[in-house]
């Protein structure tokens, strides 16, 4: 046996050994929210989704369970004048976190965002978005980009995503994951991306709609604007 | 005679068609034509009736929704475009876009200082009318409503205007960018008597 066979074997093996390294470290989906919470479980597969995948967390509860000091407190505030419908739906995804609902007339949609990036001081969420609905849905997305953003500093967009009603699972892409949320109280989903300009005030969202057993049910892009 | 009454009859209504077809066409182009994206100067200061005068250029021109961008010859050169679509790419603000641009802001919200777009600058900015009624923005504050001067807003979460002049009865003028419908305008509103409606200042005025 020669020195060069050694030294190739060698060679192999530790090559072999970097690249098992190299995929025992790729980063995957995270495993945690933006509160520290595990992420929950994805029930199922998700049909055409090739990127690692992280569920959100969803709860739906009413305007009083929402403590007045808490990031939403003041937000729910914001629509004192009038009569909130129930449910209000809390989502916590990895950067972003968000509460929506609706007025008892279902012609507004609340909704407040809140990131874990710096912010103006004293102000507990980093956004806050109003939709006015016709015949139940949003004309706008309404997004709201500039004061949301990353850890990092990292810019985030929110917007309102309203699947189909036979959808169960809105996956989001996000830079090197997927994440997930559950639809929840037949409320539009206030969803989060890192695909944002703030040149034109824009973001881009790209969604797949998927049924409660993880099929496709359909795949497009929102080119959303600040606006209104 | 039947047969040319018939050729008439149909030249007349495929005229009409084509001429209906021409009116739906609302893609006047006018961003993609006119619009830049020049990068803003910095202002050191600015006075409140500058800042009206600022706003009175874009009087009488377009609404759109999300947009910024606007001429100063008087018309709404994109009217009639269809409402709550950004890609429409017509001539004006929306109500927040136009606000932002005559309060000469920054893209960037944590910056307060003032900047001054051009009228061809096709530029939103980050806020909303929701957003502006909490006063979201390192510029930008709530104010109570009896204390609003010249060129202070009035905002409700999907509505903001700013005030032109106070009129005696209560009511004010404000000049705003209303609708798709309606253009850029001073009216008279009601506003400040509605409870929707919140006072909002953009600070750092020189005078």
């Amino acid at each position: 046996m020669s020195d060069r066979f050694v030294i190739r074997v060698a060679a192999m093996v530790v090559g072999s050994l970097l690249t098992i390294g190299c995929d025992t470290n790729d980063p995957g989906a995270p495993m945690t929210l933006m509160n520290g919470s595990r992420a929950p479980e994805l029930p199922v597969d998700l049909e055409g989704v090739a990127s690692p995948a992280v569920s959100t967390s969803v709860a739906t509860s009413s305007i009083g369970e929402i403590g007045a000091g808490s990031a939403f407190g003041a937000c729910a505030k914001r629509a004192q004048g009038e009569r909130r419908s129930v449910p209000v739906v809390v989502r916590v995804g990895v950067t972003g976190e968000s509460v929506t609902f609706r007025t008892e007339s279902r012609r507004g949609l609340y909704g407040c965002d809140n990131s874990q990036g710096s912010r103006e001081e004293g102000r507990r969420a980093c956004g806050v978005a109003f939709g006015q609905l016709s015949e139940g849905r949003l004309e706008d997305p309404r997004l709201n980009v500039g004061a949301c953003t990353t850890k990092g500093g990292e810019p985030l967009g929110f917007a309102w995503v309203q699947p189909v009603p036979n959808a169960t699972f809105v996956a989001v892409e996000q830079d090197g994951y997927v994440e997930v949320y559950r639809t929840a109280g037949g409320l539009p989903i206030r969803v989060t991306t890192d695909d944002v300009e703030i040149d034109r005030s824009g973001a881009t969202f790209r969604i797949t709609e998927h049924a409660e057993d993880g099929g496709l049910i359909q795949q497009y892009r929102v080119e959303a604007s600040v606006a209104g | 005679m039947a047969r040319s009454h018939t050729f008439l009859a149909c030249f007349v209504t495929a005229f009409f068609l084509t001429g209906a077809g021409t009116g739906a066409a609302y893609h006047t182009q006018f961003v993609a034509t006119n619009c830049n994206t020049a990068a803003p100067t910095p202002t050191p200061y600015i006075t409140r009736s500058g800042s009206a005068t600022v706003a009175l250029r874009a009087r009488y021109e377009g609404y759109q929704w999300a947009g910024g961008c606007w001429n100063n010859n008087d018309r709404d050169d994109s009217p009639n475009d269809p409402t709550s679509d950004p890609a429409t790419g017509g001539e004006g603000g929306d109500c927040s876009g136009f606000t932002f641009k005559v309060w000469r802001e920054s893209l960037t919200e944590s910056d307060a200082s003032f900047q001054q777009w051009g009228m061809l600058r096709n530029v939103h900015g980050p806020y909303t009318a929701s957003r502006f009624k909490s006063g979201h923005g390192a510029p930008n504050i709530t104010a109570s409503k009896s204390a609003l001067l010249k060129m202070d807003a009035l905002a409700s979460e999907s509505h903001i205007g700013m005030i032109y002049a106070p009129n005696a009865d209560g009511t004010d003028q404000i000049i705003e960018a209303k609708g798709e419908a309606y253009g850029t305008n001073i009216w008279t509103r009601t506003y400040r008597g509605s409870s929707s409606y919140g006072g909002v200042r953009r600070t750092g005025w020189s005078s």
